[in-house]
């Protein structure tokens, strides 16, 4: 039997890793929460103030909101300087999602829900639209692991082109194989149907947006109701069609989550540009427009 | 910088020796050094003509000029050259002079608010095991109460000052360091650091000059072409033989509280014993392709299970995979590497209650690709070790053994997780789920010091760690963001900075070498000669071969042939990033982490972890 006479436990530790775990669940989450709504009542705060001391409210909150704005693009610039010890990228991006709940409360304390005019209308819906986005972009990096681990080992990018042409080439040859012979020939003519097009074509872009496994079902149920007209031979090959179209499903899959996680990236970087085009015109609106501070 | 990815630039194709150990070597002095010993007893016609001894000597080797009180190598460091004494003599500490270099994320390093509480407490385990390494590191052999004496020992000083235009380390006051710590003088003739040069570890003993000393200096690549003389390698051999087994026995916790004499024993009936291939990486590719079963029973059996315990068996370098028979296959149940024993679970039982019949060995042993080991008698050590050993520091009694001397137990009341759970209880083993541990071994990973590993619970495949490799390297990436998978742990193809590095075994260069200090192993662009040995070498497919371009991108091609220059190209953990390896400080997911899996520890630390 094998020993180690370095190792030694050490049991007293084993409540403060319990500890551990309650901290590291809870408390990592709590702490950067409870700040944001601290920092969001002492920017209410200073606004109702600001309102008392009959000053103009909107140029604090608006800055605010600036200065906000102006950390959240910080990440986009951490993420070119590597050099540099100025934390990890994990983190930064944890900052970023809290700052973004806090910029929606400030909007809401400089905006409110709602606007009116044409520059402003078009300000809100871009800030709206770049909120959603983070949170969409949030939702998908929370489930994206999930699904691409539901889909089987992971497929680098690059070489999902590859592997599906590898896919549609033995589909294609496992039909030849089956057409002419009245054993197989059923699955030939099937793959002639449905089956031909879904190899050799990428998927819709509803699929590509939101994958869903209606398809696969068809598909294989298809290829399962054409057992009665195959013999035991073309059973066989049935069942290799079938896990052909699994694997390119699971292919397909595999592509939309990995394409989802960047276009979503692309879609808030797009955003981005344009409202901070439409930020700087209401800034400068604002101050051409408003007689005092 | 303005690319030129499709213009090509011709070049001269690099070849060996463009880049000489010592540009400024003479031939005078390679003329002297050829009459000295061993140089002078060896047969000039063992060397092919394209590598003669003068050609060694003149591009492999270097003369290095010390004063007294001048470190040659220090304990710690990765080992790169053999140095032989040509003038003068040194002197070989066997104690450990300084304390070991901890990693950042050591204990003294808390990582989170809970470790700096169990710091601050003194509840960390990490750190308890540290300082109790350190102590059995420091402890002398000589008893426990020279141990205490040594620890009111102050560690030498080490200074540096330039001399001639070059900075040399020294220690201060050596007189005091040489009455103070143990040492063993090193003449004219003799040879040292070479077991670190061979099996590309780290140095076990700190050489300091004792006079005036000149010593020759030979890299790796000329030590390899040496041990073509037959009386050179066969001095080599015995030399290795001789001090590894001293200094390993003596770093040995086990022995730690020996007295001189029962040491000298020891030492004396311990064999050392090779097994398997140093090269082991072409056979593992052949195996690979075979069933695990067949795999597991080519690997070359140390110990088999049920078999009469003869000797407790320590593991000086390598791995060995520790496995009993399941069915008709073999269950993996851990993996040994160095510094651990086999065997001593068994000769307890015995030693507690010598009345009653011996047990055989519980589980097999086998080497996996190449194992250093030394085989202590049972007899000696149920006679001079385990009387001096706390009952603490004993493992468990075995109650329900899997083999008695009557052979293998069969019992209902012994059910196959039985052997395990009393495995655990010894909290000796890894606590891994079996079926990581054979995924571990199978793979090999157990020799990866920083073994990339990606969490894909938490990985987008977004990239960034691909994007972040490639910008701190020229736009070319040196990972591959896939590899071997165990569930939702992925092994990506990057360099792991393996304990068994086989990749520098054949550099005809040494261009790929191990960093002294931090262990990276890192490929010099400027002496690769695009020759693929490493790459071809590596079993995890962690090098891949690059085309060279120049600052203006320009792809190389060879002057003569127009074919491309090609350069060996790997992770070297942005070793000149303060920030450390960019990968991992990119993943905005926390998903990419690099772990030393050549031991479980790091990795049940890090699991537990991750399930908080």
């Amino acid at each position: 039997m094998a020993f180690h006479i370095q190792s030694q436990s050490n049991s007293i530790t084993e409540p403060l890793n319990s500890i551990a775990s309650i901290y590291t669940r809870y408390v990592r989450r709590l702490i950067p929460s409870a700040m944001v709504i601290v920092a969001w009542f002492i920017l209410r705060t200073l606004r109702n103030r600001s309102a008392a001391s009959l000053q103009n409210e909107a140029f604090l909150t608006g800055y605010s909101l600036a200065a906000i704005c102006v950390l959240l693009l910080l990440l986009g610039l951490r993420k070119r300087i590597i050099s540099l010890q100025i934390g990890r990228m994990a983190s930064w991006q944890q900052a970023h999602h809290y700052l973004g709940l806090l910029s929606v409360g400030a909007y809401a304390l400089h905006a409110g829900m709602f606007t009116t005019g044409a520059l402003e209308s078009l300000l809100a819906i871009s800030f709206w639209s770049i909120a959603l986005s983070g949170l969409v972009g949030w939702y998908v990096n929370r489930t994206s692991p999930r699904l691409l681990r539901a889909a089987g080992p992971q497929i680098l990018r690059q070489d999902i082109p590859e592997r599906f042409r590898i896919i549609a080439k033995q589909a294609h040859e496992l039909a030849l194989a089956s057409a002419g012979k009245s054993d197989t020939a059923a699955l030939a003519d099937h793959y002639r149907g449905p089956l031909s097009s879904f190899f050799a074509t990428r998927r819709g872009l509803i699929f590509r947006i939101s994958p869903t496994g209606v398809t696969r079902r068809r598909l294989l149920s298809g290829l399962e109701n054409i057992d009665r007209y195959l013999s035991e031979e073309g059973r066989v090959q049935r069942r290799k069609m079938s896990v052909l179209v699994q694997s390119k499903d699971d292919l397909d899959f595999q592509s939309a989550i990995q394409n989802r996680v960047r276009l979503w990236v692309a879609a808030h970087t797009w955003l981005l540009g344009s409202f901070l085009i439409l930020t700087i015109a209401h800034v400068i609106a604002a101050h051409q427009f408003t007689s005092s501070w | 910088m303005k690319t030129h990815l499709s213009e090509l630039i011709a070049i001269d194709r690099p070849v060996r020796w463009d880049h000489p150990l010592d540009p400024e070597m003479l031939t005078r002095d390679i003329g002297w050094i050829l009459n000295q010993s061993p140089f002078s007893e060896m047969n000039p016609d063992v060397f092919p003509s394209h590598s003669s001894l003068k050609d060694v000597l003149r591009h492999d080797c270097r003369i290095l000029r010390f004063e007294p009180g001048d470190i040659v190598i220090r304990e710690g460091d990765y080992g790169g050259s053999a140095y032989l004494v040509l003038r003068g003599s040194v002197l070989a500490f066997l104690e450990v002079l300084w304390k070991p270099r901890g990693k950042p994320s050591d204990a003294a390093h808390p990582s989170s608010l809970i470790d700096w509480i169990k710091q601050q407490f003194k509840l960390n385990p990490h750190k308890k095991r540290d300082s109790s390494n350190s102590n059995r590191r420091e402890g002398s052999r000589n008893g426990s109460q020279i141990a205490n004496a040594d620890r009111n020992r102050t560690a030498p000083v080490q200074k540096v000052e330039s001399r001639d235009g070059k900075s040399r380390i020294f220690l201060q006051d050596i007189n005091a360091v040489i009455d103070g710590f143990q040492s063993e003088p090193l003449g004219v003739g003799e040879i040292f650091g070479e077991m670190a040069a061979i099996t590309r570890s780290q140095h076990r003993y700190t050489v300091v000059a004792n006079t005036p000393t000149v010593i020759l200096e030979i890299r790796w690549q000329g030590l390899r072409i040496l041990r073509r003389d037959k009386t050179f390698r066969e001095y080599l051999d015995t030399r290795f033989r001789e001090t590894s087994l001293q200094t390993h026995l003596r770093e040995t916790p086990l022995l730690r509280f020996l007295d001189d004499a029962s040491m000298a024993r020891v030492i004396a009936e311990t064999n050392i014993q090779s097994i398997g291939e140093r090269e082991w990486f072409s056979d593992y590719r052949d195996t690979q392709l075979m069933d695990i079963q067949s795999q597991i029973t080519r690997e070359p059996l140390i110990v088999s299970e049920g078999h009469v315990v003869k000797d407790l068996i320590l593991i000086r370098a390598g791995f060995a995979r520790l496995s009993f028979e399941q069915g008709r296959g073999h269950q993996t149940i851990a993996y040994l590497g160095r510094g651990q024993v086999f065997g001593l679970a068994e000769l307890a039982h015995r030693f507690r209650d010598p009345a009653s019949k011996p047990l055989p060995y519980q589980e097999s042993l086998r080497a996996l690709g190449f194992v250093d080991i030394l085989r202590i008698p049972g007899e000696l050590v149920l006679t001079h070790i385990l009387p001096k050993i706390r009952n603490s520091e004993l493992p468990k009694p075995i109650t329900n053994p899997r083999y008695d001397a009557g052979g293998l137990v069969i019992s209902d009341t012994l059910p196959q997780s039985s052997l395990g759970n009393a495995l655990l209880a010894e909290k000796s083993l890894s606590t891994l789920e079996t079926s990581l541990v054979e995924f571990l071994v199978d793979e090999r990973l157990i020799n990866g010091k920083q073994t990339m590993l990606i969490d894909l619970d938490r990985c987008t495949g977004c990239d960034e760690c691909v994007k972040a490799c490639a910008t701190t390297h020229n736009g070319t990436p040196r990972f591959v963001r896939n590899g071997p998978q165990f569930g939702p742990l992925l092994f990506a193809h990057a360099c792991m900075h393996c304990a068994d590095p086989v990749c520098m075994i054949g550099c005809p260069t040494g261009a790929i070498a191990r960093d002294q200090d931090s262990g990276v192993i890192s490929i010099d662009s400027q002496t690769c000669i695009g020759c693929k040995v490493c790459s071809e070498s590596c079993p995890y497919d962690n090098i891949i071969m690059i085309q060279v371009r120049d600052e203006k991108g320009r792809a190389a091609v060879d002057r003569k042939t127009q074919l491309p220059i090609l350069q060996a190209s790997k992770c070297d953990l942005c070793h000149e990033l303060k920030t450390g390896p960019a990968c991992q400080n990119a993943c905005p997911h926390q998903a990419l982490f690099r772990i030393d899996t050549s031991e479980t520890s790091s990795l049940e630390r890090w699991l537990n972890k991750r399930a908080c």
